[in-house]
């Protein structure tokens, strides 16, 4: 199941384990339900320092973008900037080096997958930070 | 504790007097002398005030009186002191640096390249003042055909980058004070010192919550946010908006034209577009 209905039932889980543990006054019982909360709670502290899994990401749909769609977004008159590295499609538009949607003489909304090659050679990690939007169509 | 002791220490050199000075070589290699004239508009402490109470200024081709091959020779007169060299403008060495000469000297042509190797031999401190000096500037944007580089990569070392194009008055007088007062100015990895050059003018600028609030000017002239007319501000490292320029009265931001960046490493070639609509 994907990660919201995952964590939906985590909680779940977690409130009846209180509940149960206010129910029963058999302290066998009791402690039987405080140590499944203890590891319910465990597992849930696990999963929010977790990263998102690809399999969650790679089941949203992901818009495809032409190369004329792409150059719709170039960052002029206010308009969003978006640019393609690689086939993935980043938006750059509050990025602090894309200024007005320009970045060392270059305007967004193009395939930069050479120039980025060239510019950022020792140095690949930049595109982590970058917000996803979508994917270059081939 | 730490500052008795540092009136106590200003007060003895006060005492010292004029006598201990030390001297200072402001040479102007390839640029434009656009950062002498913007030191001369120093406010607080002032340009006379350099000059009378901080250094003996024994060089510089735009102030001194001397001429020609007595210039040249208060130059290499100086060179037997102890002296902070400053140089604006970029280096360039090409074809015997041809493209920049320092003087005609008893028939021989001494060019800037020949001159700051020496100079910078025997210098006690180096500042490299302006961008073009610190990382190469205009005097090195493409297609750089006199093939001009920034001090550190001339010398093989590094100084301490002052950049800015002009550099602020207020930034190389407080980093002349520095290394006056304490022989030392603590600077970053590319040598700046940090005093200016710690934070972006991005964290103070008066724009910033409209920035955060992701309100855009349309047009030069409003009053919003020019991120997204180009400014340079987010990238840029400089104390503009807190010393501001000409007597502290403004910055290009407070003036409705966005940062443009011109104390950036990569100046002017990286900053391009300035503005873009």
């Amino acid at each position: 199941m994907d990660r919201k209905s995952r964590h939906k039932q985590m909680l779940e889980d977690i409130n009846y384990c209180n509940k149960m543990i206010n129910f029963y006054n058999c302290p066998y019982a009791k402690q039987y339900w405080i140590n499944l909360f203890n590891i319910k709670m465990q597992e849930a502290l696990k999963e929010l320092e977790a990263p998102e899994t690809k399999e969650d990401t790679a089941r949203e749909p992901k818009k495809q973008f032409t190369l004329e769609e792409l150059a719709k977004y170039d960052g002029s008159m206010g308009k969003a900037a978006y640019i393609a590295v690689d086939g993935i499609v980043y938006d750059v538009s509050w990025n602090s080096c894309w200024g007005g949607g320009t970045h060392f003489g270059l305007l967004a909304g193009k395939n930069f997958t050479e120039e980025f090659k060239k510019g950022h050679m020792n140095d690949v990690g930049v595109l982590k930070e970058l917000p996803v939007v979508g994917v270059l169509k081939q | 504790m730490e500052v008795i002791k540092l009136v106590e220490e200003a007060i003895d050199r006060v005492k010292e007097g004029n006598g201990a000075k030390i001297n200072f070589i402001w040479i102007e290699a390839n640029g434009c002398a656009g950062d002498i004239i913007s030191f001369l508009n120093a406010d607080e402490p002032d340009a006379l005030y350099f000059l009378k109470e901080m250094v003996n200024l024994k060089y510089s081709p735009s102030l001194m009186q001397a001429e020609g091959e007595r210039a040249y020779e208060e130059f290499l007169e100086t060179l037997n002191t102890d002296f902070i060299l400053g140089v604006e403008g970029s280096m360039t060495n090409v074809e015997n640096g041809f493209y920049d000469i320092f003087a005609y000297y008893k028939g021989k042509t001494v060019s800037v390249a020949e001159a700051v190797a020496k100079a910078a031999e025997k210098a006690k401190h180096i500042i490299a003042i302006g961008t073009c000096a610190a990382f190469g500037g205009i005097s090195a944007a493409r297609p750089n055909p006199t093939g001009c580089t920034s001090l550190s990569v001339f010398l093989g070392k590094q100084v301490v980058n002052v950049p800015g194009c002009p550099a602020n008055p207020l930034w190389v007088m407080g980093t002349v004070a520095s290394l006056v007062l304490y022989s030392k100015v603590e600077v970053d990895d590319k040598g700046r010192p940090l005093m200016f050059f710690k934070d972006t003018n991005h964290i103070n600028c008066e724009r910033r919550s409209y920035f955060d609030n992701k309100i855009n000017a349309q047009k030069l002239g409003d009053k919003e946010c020019m991120f997204k007319l180009g400014c340079r501000g987010p990238v840029t490292k400089a104390y503009c908006p807190i010393g501001r320029w000409n007597s502290r009265i403004n910055w290009p931001v407070g003036d409705n034209t966005p940062c443009i960046g011109c104390a950036n490493e990569y100046f002017p070639d990286g900053s391009e577009p300035f503005v873009r609509y």
